[in-house]
């Protein structure tokens, strides 16, 4: 039961942290993958072979559609939100420097325009982690320092650690959206294709017959040689 | 590209992501339109069968977003009810509200951050239960039962049309 109650905290504390989309849809994909083919499967006006497709369908989309959520999602928000960030305050660097609120030779333009992705990743997650999974080198420290110094003279840009969890929450409901219109439907399409070659395979497949023993054909036999092969007592009488 | 990244980084566009109900809907609206229009495009069924399954989809993703629709603003509405069953939340006043309004005032009383946090965890893990048992358990039950009765309206129309033109 305590463990129990310890799992259930997890959640609760995530979910009110960080509602990422990629939860609350693999959690209904897991859901679905059991009650949907069920309800297909008690359908009983359908023919046999609508039914057993409508199942096939369903049951691969929803596990794709798992995988997807859980997989997916997690590699395309890991990889992408740091370089978006990245992006972010390139932009707004340009941005201040249209306004004649930086110097293109300033410092802070270049520390703008050359963020280090890792130390930014770092920096808004460290918060999430045990005090010994932390990673956060000294150079990486100093850089998101001065990072937050400029955030803090120019208020219109967002600060590092808001930036990325804004981003990342974003880029995971957006690979949801992508994976759940096209992604999942054309890979389930792909996987269906192959089990019916697969089945398509195993009907063509010619029966194997028991191999029957080779039919001698006889030869005509002339008088003479069975007069020849006649034995008495194991002797050829007549063949000598 | 400046329009994307200035989207992905919204905190508006974050706070809108962070609810479940948007976050259900919105995929649910993307698959009403990617699975059926994919299903019609499988080659390897037959056009029967093709039929059956993208009807069912079509059907089962709209009337679904509409159950959902209909019955998640309520549901959420009363959460708040169940947040006794919460051994997390025991020392927290907000379990004996009364009235959502009694709920909502307890809760801006609320001072600890990780309460909060974990009051509005345990709000959205309900309201992702209730959604998978309206999506998962009731409408596939329901969708089940009206998919043949539409198939074959679909299908009379359509003959009476190809008749109609014939004659």
């Amino acid at each position: 039961m305590k463990n129990f109650n310890d799992i259930v905290d997890k959640i609760i504390t995530r979910l009110g942290t960080s509602n990422d989309s990629e939860i609350c849809t693999a959690i209904l994909a897991a859901f679905k993958l059991v009650f949907i083919p069920f309800a297909t499967m008690s359908d009983k006006k359908s023919t046999k072979d609508q039914k057993q497709y409508a199942l096939t369908r369903d049951f691969l989309t929803e596990g794709v559609a798992l995988a997807g959520y859980i997989g997916i999602t997690r590699v395309v928000k890991n990889s992408l939100t740091a370089p978006i960030c990245a992006k972010y305050y390139k932009e707004k660097a340009k941005d201040l420097i249209k306004q004649n609120k930086l110097d293109i030779n300033s410092a802070d333009y270049k520390l703008l325009t050359n963020i280090d992705k890792v130390a930014l990743k770092n920096h808004a997650m460290n918060e999430f982690l045990e005090e010994s999974a932390k990673k956060y080198t000294k150079n990486q420290e100093q850089h998101i320092k001065a990072l937050e110094d400029i955030v803090k003279r120019f208020p219109l840009i967002q600060n590092p650690k808001d930036l990325y969890l804004n981003t990342k929450k974003t880029i995971s409901h957006a690979s949801v959206c992508v994976l759940a219109l096209t992604l999942i439907p054309f890979i389930t399409n792909k996987l269906i294709y192959v089990l019916s070659k697969i089945k398509s395979q195993d009907e063509n497949k010619p029966e194997i017959k028991p191999s029957l023993p080779k039919q001698t054909t006889l030869k005509p036999y002339s008088m003479q040689q069975y007069i020849n092969n006649i034995k008495v007592g194991g002797l050829n009488v007549f063949n000598r | 590209m400046s329009l994307i990244v200035n989207f992905l980084t919204s905190p508006q566009a974050a706070e809108f992501v962070q609810n479940s109900t948007c976050q259900v809907l919105s995929e649910g609206c993307l698959k009403a339109v990617g699975r059926p229009t994919f299903t019609l495009l499988d080659k390897t069924a037959t056009k029967e069968e093709r039929k059956y399954s993208a009807t069912k989809e079509l059907l089962y993703q709209s009337f679904s977003m509409a159950a959902f629709f209909a019955l998640i603003f309520p549901i959420k509405r009363n959460t708040y009810k169940l947040l006794k069953f919460f051994p997390q939340l025991k020392d927290c006043d907000v379990i004996n509200a009364r009235t959502a309004k009694e709920y909502q005032e307890k809760l801006k009383q609320v001072t600890d951050k990780n309460m909060l946090t974990k009051i509005k965890g345990a709000n959205e893990l309900m309201s992702i239960i209730a959604s998978g048992v309206i999506l998962a358990v009731i409408t596939p039950q329901i969708v089940t039962r009206l998919v043949h009765p539409i198939m074959n309206k679909i299908n009379g129309a359509q003959e009476k049309n190809k008749l109609d033109k014939k004659a």
